[in-house]
């Protein structure tokens, strides 16, 4: 399988397994997950991205305002 | 997954970006770069679920890891590198000064991560705001964006694989990512000190 098929299944599963799961769809995963090293290493490397990007939950608006477009109001970041 | 099997894995995330560098140094190429880094990652995870002593550099583990693979990569496409020697003495350069880039604070990788969100594509953005601000699940947002829920998977697809493009793979020198930091400061404190 050549990396970028690897990288394709690996965020497809991560972000499935967001939506729906039953034991059958997680029997797939673990399959998936156990044929071959660089499948659980890739999936290893998108969910902690993932995960990661939990922390952009500090810029929900205080007054509970649900704004899709909440990224275009932010600005730019200041270059550190 | 087991958490632990990972722990070498997850810290060489952090420099990512300098394997990427010492893997491109062989393949001089970047899907060949891609190919290398993800069996990289799969030793590394091997080696973390193997009875041995633990790693004391998981740094200069981690990048003789990347070269083995690159030599087995080249040893098999039978070219023979000539400028071996000057490359690993060049990595070394390379490691000083990803060390010295990597004192940074939270405040800038969060800054990062929503640059990243901004380049997305409108609809993209949009659902990954729904997403991971305000926490929706794919079903919510299909609704209220009047879109199939397969729509929204493909876009956070798209995003999940941008965001981690731009934590993980950021040019040398302009790393500000801490989360690592942190992970890191768990690690000492759990492993009494390094």
């Amino acid at each position: 399988m050549a990396a970028s098929d690897v990288a394709a299944a690996a965020v497809a599963w991560l972000i499935r397994l967001e939506a729906q799961t039953s034991p059958e769809i997680w029997d797939r995963f673990q399959e998936w997950l156990d044929a071959d090293p660089r499948h659980r290493a890739v999936f290893i490397r998108l969910r902690t991205a993932w995960t990661h990007c939990d922390r952009l939950k500090l810029l929900r608006p205080a007054d509970g305002r649900i704004d899709p477009d909440l990224f275009m109001v932010l600005g730019t970041p200041p270059r550190p | 997954v087991a958490k632990d099997e990972e722990r070498y894995l997850l810290q060489a995330l952090e420099f990512e970006n300098v394997l990427r560098a010492c893997l491109y140094r062989y393949t001089r190429n970047s899907a060949d770069v891609e190919e290398l880094l993800q069996e990289t990652y799969a030793r590394l995870l091997t080696a973390g679920a193997a009875n041995e002593p633990e790693v004391r550099s998981v740094r200069a583990f981690s990048l003789t890891v990347a070269r083995n693979v690159a030599f087995d990569w080249l040893r098999h496409k039978q070219i023979v590198p000539i400028e071996l020697v000057a490359d690993m003495e060049a990595m070394d350069v390379l490691d000083e000064r990803d060390q010295i880039d990597a004192i940074v604070n939270s405040h800038q990788e969060l800054a990062l991560l929503v640059k990243a969100v901004q380049e997305l594509p409108e609809r993209c953005r949009q659902v990954f705001t729904l997403r991971k601000v305000y926490g929706y699940s794919q079903k919510e947002i299909a609704a209220r964006m009047n879109i199939t829920e397969n729509t929204v998977e493909q876009q956070l697809t798209k995003a999940a694989r941008h965001c981690a493009q731009a934590l993980f793979d950021q040019p040398l020198g302009e790393r500000h990512g801490t989360f690592f930091d942190r992970f890191r400061k768990r690690r000492q404190a759990h492993d009494g000190g390094e």
